[in-house]
C-alpha cells in the first residue's frame, strides 16, 4: 500500500508545507482520510507554521473581491454542494461524513466499505493468526511497575497491542501508542484504538522496530492526540527486546 | 527563471537550463542568501497577533464556517472581511503579482465555500484550516503550467525573495516559539525551511537558490523540520 518508509510526522510537515512529490502527495491525502494519527499530526504542523502566515503585510481587498466570489458561490451551498472543483483534496477531509442527498450512492459506497472492512479483518486476522513472528515485543509498564500491555511488532511494522489486566479508559478518551523510531527524535504514532484488548496496527510509513526501541501509550482524546504529539497521560511505557 | 520558484520539478528546458547555470554560475547568490537571513537583527516589526487558534476570533471563524456550510453567505462575506486582508497578503507573498494573488484568494474563499461542510472544529482550528485551502490553492498556481516563465535578471529576483524571507522572520514576534526555535537551527536549515515555507519552494529550487546538492538540500530540510518539531513540542 505505502511505497514511503518515512515517519509519519516528517510526512505530515512536508504535506503541509508542500514539499512532497506527487507519489507521496497522494499517499498522505490517502492517509489524512484515513489515519487520525496523520490527520492529528497535520493539524499540529498547520498550528506550528501558522505564526509565519501571521507575518505578512494585510493587503487592502480590491473592491469588487465580494462580488467576485458571490459570482461563483453556487446557490446550494455547504452540504449539498457538488463537489465540482477541481482542486486537490487535501483538506481535512475526515471530517464530517458528508451528508449526501444520494442515499442509493451511501448504500453502494457503505456496503463496499463493508466488505472491504470485512476483507480487511480476515486478512489481518488471518496475518495475525498464521505469522506471528514478532521481531521485537516490549511489555510496557504503568507509573507502579506494573505490566500494563504488551507490544509485538513485527519486520513489517504491524504492532499487536495486548492489553493486560483492566485498563479503565476515561470516558471520551481513547489509547493512543506512541514509538520513538529514532531515539532522539519526536515519538511519532503508531495507532489510535478505543478498546482495551487485543488490536493489531499498522502504520507502514513508520521504520521496522527495532530493539531497545520505546513505546507508550497515553490517553488522548478522540481520533487521537491533537497535536501529533502525546499530551494525555501515560498509561504505560517500555523498551522493545528481541524474543529468542 | 521566473519570478517567483521556477518549476524545476519538470524537466527543465534548454532555455531553463541555460538560465539555472546563470544562476548556479554566480556564486555570490548563495552567500547572499545565508548572509541575509543569518545574523539578523533582533529589531520586532510592529505588533505580531499570537496564533489565534482557540481565541474568540478562531471560534467565531468556526462558527462562521459552520453557519457557511448551511448556506449563509453573509458569514462567508465575514470571513473575507475579517481575514481577507491577511489571505491576501500570504497570497502575494507566495505568488508575488497582484491579479495573480487576488484570482487566488477568489478561488479560496469559493472553496471554503463548498468545503465548509467538511470543517469539523472538534478536529482542528478553523484558522489553520482556512489557511491551508489557501496555501494549496496558491502552490497550485504556482506550479502550475499555465504560469510564464518570466526572464528578469536573477538576481533582481534573488533579491526579491531574499527580502521576502526577511520580512517574515523579522516579522516573527520575540515571543514566537517557532522565532525560538528557529533560532536553534543551524543557519542553512533555517534558511531551507523558511524559504519552503514563505516562498513555496521545492526541494529543486532551494537546492539552485542555495547552490547545494538535492540530497544535501533535502537532509537540511528534513533535520530542520524534525529539530523544530522536537522544540516546540
Amino acid at each position: 500500500m505505502s511505497q514511503t518508509k518515512r515517519p509519519h510526522s516528517e510526512l505530515a510537515d512536508e504535506f503541509v508545507i508542500g514539499l512532497l512529490d506527487s507519489v507521496e502527495q497522494a499517499e498522505a491525502e490517502k492517509l489524512l482520510e484515513t489515519n487520525a494519527g496523520f490527520a492529528a499530526l497535520v493539524e499540529g504542523s498547520r498550528r506550528r507554521f501558522s505564526e509565519l502566515d501571521d507575518t505578512v503585510e494585510p493587503q487592502e481587498l480590491p473592491a469588487d473581491m465580494w462580488s467576485r466570489i458571490s459570482g461563483g458561490l453556487d446557490d446550494t451551498a455547504g452540504d449539498a454542494a457538488p463537489q465540482t472543483d477541481t482542486a486537490p483534496e487535501t483538506v481535512v477531509p475526515f471530517a464530517r461524513p458528508e451528508k449526501s442527498a444520494r442515499p442509493r450512492a451511501l448504500i453502494v459506497t457503505t456496503a463496499a466499505s463493508l466488505a472491504a472492512s470485512l476483507i480487511l479483518a480476515i486478512a489481518l486476522t488471518w496475518n495475525v493468526m498464521t505469522t506471528v513472528e514478532p521481531k521485537v515485543v516490549a511489555v510496557l509498564l504503568n507509573d507502579d511497575g506494573q505490566p500494563v500491555a504488551m507490544i509485538e511488532g513485527t519486520e513489517d511494522n504491524r504492532t499487536l497491542v495486548t492489553m493486560l489486566g483492566d485498563t479503565e479508559v476515561p470516558a471520551g478518551q481513547v489509547l493512543q501508542l506512541w514509538t520513538k523510531p529514532d531515539p532522539d527524535g519526536p515519538p511519532v504514532s503508531v495507532g489510535v484504538f478505543d478498546t482495551p484488548q487485543k488490536t493489531t496496527l499498522s502504520a507502514p510509513a513508520l521504520p521496522s522496530p527495532e530493539t531497545d526501541q520505546l513505546y507508550e501509550i497515553t490517553f488522548e482524546q478522540p481520533g487521537g492526540s491533537p497535536t501529533g504529539l502525546p499530551t494525555g497521560p501515560i498509561l504505560g511505557k517500555g523498551f522493545t527486546r528481541q524474543p529468542n | 527563471m521566473s519570478t517567483t520558484c521556477p518549476q524545476t520539478r519538470r524537466a527543465p528546458n534548454r532555455f531553463q537550463r541555460n538560465n539555472i547555470r546563470q544562476a548556479i554560475n554566480c556564486s555570490r547568490h548563495a552567500l547572499f542568501y545565508l548572509s541575509a537571513i543569518s545574523g539578523l537583527p533582533n529589531k520586532i516589526g510592529a505588533h505580531r497577533l499570537a496564533t489565534t487558534l482557540q481565541t474568540p476570533a478562531g471560534s467565531q471563524l468556526a462558527q462562521q464556517l459552520e453557519l457557511c456550510a448551511q448556506g449563509d453567505k453573509a458569514a462567508l462575506r465575514e470571513i473575507l472581511e475579517t481575514e481577507g486582508p491577511k489571505m491576501l497578503g500570504v497570497a502575494r507573498r507566495l505568488l508575488q503579482q497582484k491579479e495573480l494573488a487576488e484570482d487566488a484568494l477568489q478561488d479560496t474563499l469559493i472553496l471554503i465555500w463548498r468545503k465548509a461542510h467538511q470543517f469539523d472544529a472538534r478536529r482542528g482550528a478553523a484558522k489553520p484550516w482556512i489557511y491551508a485551502v489557501l496555501r494549496n490553492r496558491c502552490l497550485s498556481i504556482l506550479r502550475s503550467d499555465a504560469r510564464e516563465i518570466a526572464t528578469e535578471d536573477d538576481r533582481l529576483e534573488l533579491r526579491v525573495e531574499t527580502d521576502r524571507v526577511d520580512d517574515a522572520w523579522k516579522n516573527l514576534g520575540h515571543d514566537s516559539e517557532l522565532k525560538k526555535c528557529l533560532e536553534g537551527l543551524q543557519e542553512e536549515k533555517r534558511t531551507a525551511v523558511l524559504m519552503s515555507y514563505v516562498l513555496g519552494c521545492t526541494h529543486g529550487e532551494i537546492a539552485g537558490r542555495l547552490q547545494a546538492p538535492l540530497g544535501t538540500t533535502k537532509t537540511w530540510l528534513r533535520r530542520g523540520l524534525a529539530a523544530l518539531r522536537e522544540c516546540m513540542s
